[in-house]
């Protein structure tokens, strides 16, 4: 109908015509050149020429009005079948109701990892019960329980194909990656809609405590001395840190203490800081020609979670998490951007094995 | 059938179409409490729970439909956050929609009838249904260019006053989704060819006083605060650093008003 619309103004002279030519012309043309051509929703303002000229086609270009009706009954059955079904809405079902289950069933302790995307949502309908999980296990000092969110129907969001972004990576083509977690290890807890909550039934164990004297501060960017000072704990009874620059620039933190992971599992970093900083794990590989020291990347459970610590500052708790094989050896460091005073808190690391 | 065949009164086509908006309405309500999807949530959370200054001043990705963004951010203030109140706007602009198609087509064609298909039709249109119901700024980007056409055709025809109504919708339409720029382009060139074909020369003037204009006051509001329209592809950055001097030599040159675009001010 559109297009008997588009000849009939054609034919008429009517000025639609050439702007219903030149609506689908100049937007592909300037979007394609600028390198800008975008998603089909960006060139919803067509609907404008395209119901126009179909409106044209019915009453225009048909003019018998016995070829009209049926048209016009064939148009309003076409779309007006699909519209009057039950419809769900633009919304994604089942996060309301797993976001009412984990504000019921959230204790303190509990961390919740959710896939890179979906984690807005579940931000938005759990954001209590994730500062609860969190700032419980900040004050306890011990992660309970490791939650898993998934989602059917989506590829990214399953246990054997879950997508995680990394912590450290700037590179904007790869930051993020699928991680494979073995779906026998887990328990599902509720589900609803197609979104889970899975528990990795393991209890964690902690390897590495980050409040001893044994951490290399080191200037990577910029001059001047770089200081490290215990502090008042600001969480659990463990002190703080705080590191000291006489210049903003990039920071680093090194342990010089290591540990190994006793099976397959995940590794889970935990942190609170105050500024821009970002801890990570480096591997110790004994190679021939020597030791080496490989920096890693980690990937993000979930967005750090603002709170205020029993100091009265506002910080940021974090949790990243890797799977590691048995034996690995590893050791933390910490990069800090832009930042002269710098305070740090229950840098801790938890093994959670794979059940088997 | 013979009926069919006579003009409609406006009555009936009033009724008509008070009949199609309910149509409308009845079809777009369902599924307005459901859960947001992940843009709707980035949308409220990233973007229109923040206060109006930082919505209007933060432009970091295109994501951010900033009048829509500010529209969301008042409809919450006056009625709550829910879901349904989160997809008011665009479910209000969705809404209006039909009514403006019904007259842009009627004006377009010189009758009812045609006005009363096209709304029907956009009535009943998935996508339109759809993004009526969504917390983004596309049903706004349909109304407003179904306005800009309205208002350019009606400049056009003569009626100078017209040229604020392009400008406003012009203008609004980029500030709630970016991609209405490239309707605006469209309805720019249409509107310059119209008036180098009619040898109007005064209108040209105005066409691109009041097209450049919007581009300018668009381009200033977004483009201080992050990004505009300016890609990554091939001949992006230059294409809209040209548009953009190109528009504010345009508007600048004339006068104050036309800076911010409107042609009325040059008198027949």
């Amino acid at each position: 109908m559109a297009l008997l619309g588009l000849g009939w103004a054609t034919r008429n002279r009517h000025l639609l015509a050439g702007y219903a030519v030149l609506a689908w012309i100049v937007p592909f043309s300037l979007g394609w050149s600028a390198g800008i051509a975008g998603q089909s929703r960006t060139y919803l303002f067509l609907l404008v020429p395209f119901a126009a000229l179909a409106a044209c086609g019915v009453v225009e270009g048909v003019r018998q009005v016995r070829i009209q009706l049926p048209i016009l009954l064939a148009i309003a059955i076409g779309y007006g079948w699909p519209a009057i079904q039950p419809r769900g809405g633009t919304g994604d079902r089942g996060f309301k109701e797993v976001g009412g289950y984990l504000m019921e069933n959230i204790l303190p302790g509990d961390l919740m990892v959710v896939p890179f995307i979906m984690d807005m949502q579940i931000s938005h309908y759990a954001s209590q019960a994730i500062h609860r999980g969190m700032t419980g296990f900040f004050r306890k000092g011990s992660v309970d329980r490791l939650l898993f969110i998934t989602k059917q129907g989506d590829p990214r969001f399953r246990l054997d194909n879950y997508l995680l972004k990394f912590n450290l990576t700037l590179d904007e083509e790869d930051y993020q990656r699928n991680l494979r977690l073995p779906v026998e290890s887990f328990v599902e807890l509720y589900a609803s809609g197609g979104v889970a909550v899975n528990w990795l039934a393991s209890s964690g164990q902690r390897l590495f405590s980050g409040e001893g004297e044994d951490w290399k501060a080191l200037r990577l960017v910029g001059e001047g001395d770089v200081e490290l000072e215990r502090v008042e704990p600001a969480w659990s009874s463990r002190p703080g840190m705080r590191l000291k620059s006489q210049s903003s620039g990039k920071l680093a933190l090194q342990s010089s203490r290591t540990f190994t992971t006793p099976g397959k599992g995940l590794l889970v970093l935990t942190w609170a800081r105050t500024g821009r900083a970002s801890p990570s794990l480096y591997q110790v590989v004994e190679e021939e020609k020597g030791t080496e020291y490989l920096p890693l990347q980690m990937f993000c459970t979930n967005y750090p979670v603002e709170a205020r610590g029993a100091d009265g500052k506002i910080w940021y708790l974090e949790a990243f998490t890797l799977p590691v094989q048995e034996g690995d050896r590893f050791g933390v460091y910490i990069m800090a951007w832009d930042v002269e005073s710098l305070h740090i808190a229950e840098i801790s690391c938890f093994f959670f094995p794979y059940a088997r | 059938m013979q009926f069919l065949q006579q003009p409609l009164t406006k009555r009936v086509e009033a009724w008509i179409l008070v009949a199609i908006f309910g149509v409308a309405l009845a079809v777009r309500l369902p599924g307005m409490g459901g859960a947001l999807n992940h843009d709707e949530t980035y949308t409220w959370e990233v973007f229109a729970a923040k206060p109006y200054a930082e919505i209007v001043t933060s432009y970091p990705v295109p994501n951010n439909h900033i009048l829509h963004s500010l529209l969301v951010r008042l409809a919450v203030q006056l009625c709550g956050e829910t879901e349904w109140v989160i997809r008011l706007p665009a479910l209000l602009a969705g809404l209006l929609a039909i009514p403006a198609m019904f007259f842009l087509c009627r004006i377009l064609f010189g009758e009812g009838r045609a006005g009363l298909v096209a709304a029907g039709l956009l009535a009943l249109v998935p996508v339109h249904i759809t993004y009526s119901q969504m917390a983004r700024g596309y049903s706004l980007l349909v109304l407003f260019s179904l306005l800009s056409l309205l208002s350019i055709w009606m400049a056009l025809a003569g009626r100078s006053g017209w040229w604020v109504g392009f400008v406003s919708s012009g203008f609004l339409g980029a500030y709630a989704v970016p991609s209405a720029v490239f309707h605006l382009a469209t309805l720019l060139l249409w509107g310059v060819l119209i008036s180098i074909r009619r040898r109007n020369w005064r209108m040209l003037a105005r066409a691109f006083s009041a097209g450049g204009g919007s581009l300018c006051v668009w381009d200033w509001l977004t483009g201080r605060s992050g990004r505009n329209c300016c890609g990554r592809g091939a001949g992006g950055e230059w294409m809209c650093r040209e548009i953009r001097s190109a528009c504010w030599r345009c508007s600048a040159r004339r006068s104050l008003f036309a800076r911010v675009g409107s042609g009325v001010f040059f008198p027949d």
